[in-house]
């Protein structure tokens, strides 16, 4: 086909998909289409092919399958109610150069650009593998229509791997070798070759069982010349039974020759395992007795009454503490109140707020009308937030809304209040912890999943207001991330692609230790200088500032950092490597869930450029997004993967477990590791430190206030 | 202890799974680390805890049952709690709970079981929970509240708030219509008759429609009601032994 057909015929696929688009914009009041069924790819679907069905809002699947002898293993996250993202694990045997397995990564995206109405069909468009070695690689466009309330019948037209089959016509010729390093976005192929049609229908016979047929538009072309499977047919069959809502298991009579099997798990961060949280019931607040009936209640009398003031003091500071919240100080007079409190247990500070609230009208005598919570992380004072008692008591039994929207939100900065009496033993403050450890490294084509096990001690005295010493010890006691024998050669200087020679010379090492300052230099300014031991590869200096007014979407940031690589031994000693790495940020919140951020500056291997973050948040503290890091070291020098990306999920632990607790639990899943990109570790970096007392944060989690 | 942890059951699994994921943990004072194991035990504590409790039950009246035995532990929780009692009753679950007076803020009580969980009245209505876990977090109910206690008929409007798991405070506008439905004497757990006539309230929202029936006194008391509290939680039957 001539190059200029070629272009026509994208532009229409290009149109069509914005006349649909703009005819049944994102976000109209039509419902998604949803489904809980997925394929033997990890994606909303039939069997091999796609629909346009999305997973519900927010749903995060994890899906084990095995389709004739390739095993994938995906993870699939509906970032938006029409927009999902997959990353897929496989292995593919005997199609690397040298007949040897070949394990491969992928990426995919889908967009449903139309809603199903009464006459229309919901459409979607998806792109397959789109930037990995390019042996799944596939672009499409589908429809499903829903009849009888329980069927669901596809059509879908699909290029790359989805138009090996059922040929129909061909938009020009498809560049179909594999790219050796892959992770190049590859415009100029999309949409291009043969177009197959494929299609086929599932039927929810019951809650818990689906039926499924489909006719099939992947060829297994390279799979066939290797002699790997035997197309016999491209109808293929299969049932899928859901134990619950949570866990299914998929079987598959696949191109005449073949079985598929599919275990798939799925979960919604927006349903917390076990209810919103089981912490017991705060303290009522107890209202003071009308002025007119009892004004001695209301007398000042008792600010001149040092013992009472102190004893006030004190009970606030035990009380709140079985709450889990440290009061680090308070002041008092006539009329104000003001405490610092740093709260240790809720996950959400507006919880925190509510709690203490509570507890100061219980405790404060009848004058005191304005209180003043400050919260604080490590004496380092963030947003204190300011509330009328008249309003605590009249709006105890209202909308949360209600009484955040009298509260008065402000910055927390300057120095301590002149006559604010400090919680006697407050500083210096010592705690530790000791508890297995686990670390991992995936990926590795000899062993996909390796990891260490072993036990961890850790520490962190707090000195003075803002001045923190932590630090980790680590012993393996069992693992074998020591046994990856893979020597990357590196255009770049080895700064992360070293990692397995640390677990190789030495089972017992420090993690980290640091010597850290937080502070804030002026309003709306954060500041942080870490030095020491940072993280298991690199010692060195690290200073940062961040702005970030307290009612603000907006945060800029900046970091310095000098570190010198750390010798493999896991003591203080050094190597000849050193480098000075930064980057300025912007961080954004878009609203309604949705959180990015750019970072721009040197990253460890000298190499200049950028890492855009993309995340959708949950108020009750899961994260789930991605990164990629693009910079100056061209897709040669990088290697295998062209640039560093990946994706990166963080569990609150009260999610899993219904138990009031800050603690969190994250893990980052990157494709490969390369030295392309790469950034040190710092613990305490602000944004994520500071974040959760400003006021667009706990406004969001605001329900909790009087919880 | 009212112990209302619903839908429970096929939690187990995905709690083993988080075990694995977050029960790498020991121990330590440090307040955020080393604590996925304590978390998820006691988590683990309170499911066992939900399916082990017995079922054996005794009815009480508008519903409800409880444990037998209740009644003498009631007796003597009356003569250990000084001031007002409350019994309640969460019905889906069979569990039975003894309150007492935590305090009172305007025309709001708060009620107290031993185990740190609240219920909210309002001149005998149902306006909050907390420590229930899918807790009612307030309700804006004088219209009903007035119309129950003066024993007429009508229809009002009436917001229930709950908390959804993105700690998201969830209001639901419903359209209650409430009438009387004849008169019945109801024999308290404390062992009193009181004559009251029984006041029905349905109330309907686009998607749900929950049902409360009270028992209003002569003079506008609600000695005995059986309230709805959430989806997950379903209705309570609360008897007010002594006020």
């Amino acid at each position: 086909m001539p190059e200029q057909r070629r272009k026509a015929t994208r532009r229409t696929v290009a149109a069509v998909i914005a006349v649909y688009g703009a005819a049944y914009p994102v976000g109209m009041s039509a419902e998604p289409m949803v489904t809980s069924s997925y394929n033997l790819y990890g994606v909303p679907g039939l069997l091999e092919m796609p629909t346009a069905e999305n997973a519900r809002d927010a749903e995060l699947s994890g899906s084990f399958s095995k389709s004739g002898k390739q095993n994938r293993t995906t993870l699939t996250f509906q970032f938006a109610p029409r927009l999902s993202g997959s990353f897929r694990y496989s292995k593919i045997p005997n199609l690397d150069i040298d007949g040897d397995d070949l394990y491969d990564r992928s990426f995919d995206l889908r967009f449903q650009f139309l809603d199903e109405t009464k006459w229309l069909p919901s459409m979607a468009v998806g792109f397959q593998d789109f930037i990995g070695t390019g042996i799944y690689s596939a672009e499409y466009l589908v429809a499903t229509k829903t009849f009888w309330e329980d069927v669901r019948v596809t059509a879908g037209l699909g290029w790359g791997r989805l138009g090996t089959g059922n040929e129909i016509t061909s938009f020009g010729d498809r560049e179909y070798s594999t790219d050796s390093n892959g992770g190049t976005l590859e415009f100029d192929r999309f949409f291009t070759g043969p177009v197959g049609v494929f299609g086929g229908a599932s039927w929810n016979a019951t809650d818990k069982l689906t039926l499924k047929a489909e006719y099939s538009s992947d060829a297994y072309l390279i799979e066939t010349e290797h002699g790997e499977i035997d197309i016999q047919t491209p109808w293929n069959f299969g049932a899928e039974y859901r134990f619950n809502p949570g866990v299914s298991l998929s079987a598959a009579y696949l191109y005449g020759s073949e079985i598929g099997l599919q275990l798939n798990f799925t979960l919604n961060p927006k349903d917390p395992l076990l209810g919103p949280g089981n912490e017991p019931a705060p303290a009522p607040i107890r209202p003071r007795p009308p002025r007119g009936s009892d004004p001695a209640a209301w007398s000042q009398a008792w600010t001149a009454d040092q013992p009472r003031k102190q004893q006030i003091q004190t009970v606030i500071t035990n009380v709140l503490s079985k709450e889990g919240i440290e009061v680090e100080g308070m002041s008092m007079s006539g009329t104000r109140a003001e405490i610092r409190i740093e709260n240790n247990q809720y996950l959400a500070q507006s919880q925190a707020l509510g709690r203490t609230a509570r507890i100061l009208t219980r405790a404060l005598p009848a004058s005191v009308e304005t209180f003043t919570i400050t919260q604080a992380t490590d004496g380092v004072a963030e947003t204190k937030v300011s509330f009328q008692r008249s309003d605590l008591e009249q709006l105890e039994h209202a909308s949360s809304q209600a009484i955040l929207q009298r509260a008065v939100f402000a910055d927390g900065a300057g120095p301590l209040p002149a006559d604010m009496v400090r919680t006697p033993g407050y500083f210096p403050q010592f705690t530790w912890y000791f508890a297995p450890y686990l670390d991992y490294s995936l990926f590795d084509p000899e062993d996909p999943i390796r990891a260490d096990f072993g036990l961890q001690l850790g520490a962190e005295y707090k000195l003075a207001p803002g001045i923190v010493a932590t630090g980790t010890l680590k012993h393996k006691l069992a693992g074998n991330i020591d046994q990856i024998d893979r020597d990357p050669a590196s255009a770049l200087p080895p700064v992360r692609t070293d990692f397995a020679k640390y677990s190789k010379a030495t089972d017992t090492y420090i993690n980290d230790l640091t010597l850290a300052y937080y502070n804030r230099p002026i309003k709306n300014v954060y500041g942080r200088v870490t030095a020491g031991v940072l993280e298991k590869m690199y010692s060195g200096v690290s200073g940062e500032l961040l702005w970030m007014p307290v009612d603000s979407r907006l945060a800029l940031g900046g970091e310095l950092n000098y570190v010198v690589q750390r010798d493999y031994d896991g003591g203080f000693g050094t190597l000849d490597y050193d480098i000075v790495s930064g980057h300025a940020s912007v961080y954004y919140d878009f609203g309604a869930g949705y959180m990015g951020s750019v970072d721009a500056g040197r990253y460890l291997a000298g190499d200049y450029g950028a890492t855009l973050q993309l995340a959708r948040e949950f108020d009750n503290g899961w994260l789930v997004g991605a990164f990629a890091t693009m910079t100056d070291v061209s897709a040669e020098d990088f290697g295998e993967g062209s640039f560093d990306k990946g994706i990166f999920i963080k569990v609150p632990l009260a999610w899993a477990s219904g138990q009031a607790s800050r603690s969190k639990y994250g893990t980052l899943i990157r494709p490969l590791t390369r030295d392309g990109g790469a950034k040190v570790n710092v613990r305490g970096r602000l944004f994520g430190r500071v974040r959760d007392t400003h006021q667009p944060e706990v406004e969001a989690s605001g329900g909790r206030f009087w919880r | 202890m009212i112990n209302t942890l619903s839908r429970l059951r096929g939690a187990g699994l995905v709690l083993l799974a988080m075990t694995a994921v977050f029960g790498l943990s020991g121990c330590g004072n440090a307040p955020t680390k080393a604590q996925g194991l304590r978390a998820l035990n006691a988590a683990y504590d309170e499911i066992r805890l939900r399916e082990n409790t017995a079922v054996a039950s005794v009815p009480i009246g508008a519903g409800a049952n409880v444990a037998p035995g209740t009644r003498q532990q009631v007796q003597l929780a009356l003569k250990s709690i000084e001031g007002p009692v409350l019994v309640a009753v969460v019905v889906d679950e069979d569990q039975t709970a003894v309150l007492g007076f935590a305090g009172q803020n305007g025309p709001y009580r708060t009620w107290i079981t031993g185990s740190r969980q609240t219920l909210v009245t309002r001149n005998g209505v149902l306006t909050g929970t907390r420590g229930l876990g899918f807790d009612l977090m307030s309700s804006e109910a004088t219209a009903a509240m007035n119309l129950v206690t003066a024993r007429r008929s009508g229809s009002v409007e009436r917001i229930y708030r709950h908390i959804d798991g993105e700690n998201h405070e969830v209001p639901t506008r419903m359209t209650c219509s409430i009438g009387p439905d004849g008169a019945e004497t109801v024999t308290l757990l404390s062992g009193a008759r009181i004559s009251t006539t029984r006041m029905r309230e349905t109330c309907v929202a686009p998607d749900l429609s929950v049902s409360n029936t009270y028992w209003v006194s002569g003079s506008g008391q609600i000695p005995q009601s059986r309230q709805w509290v959430s989806e997950q939680i379903g209705p309570v039957v609360l008897q007010v032994l002594r006020h």
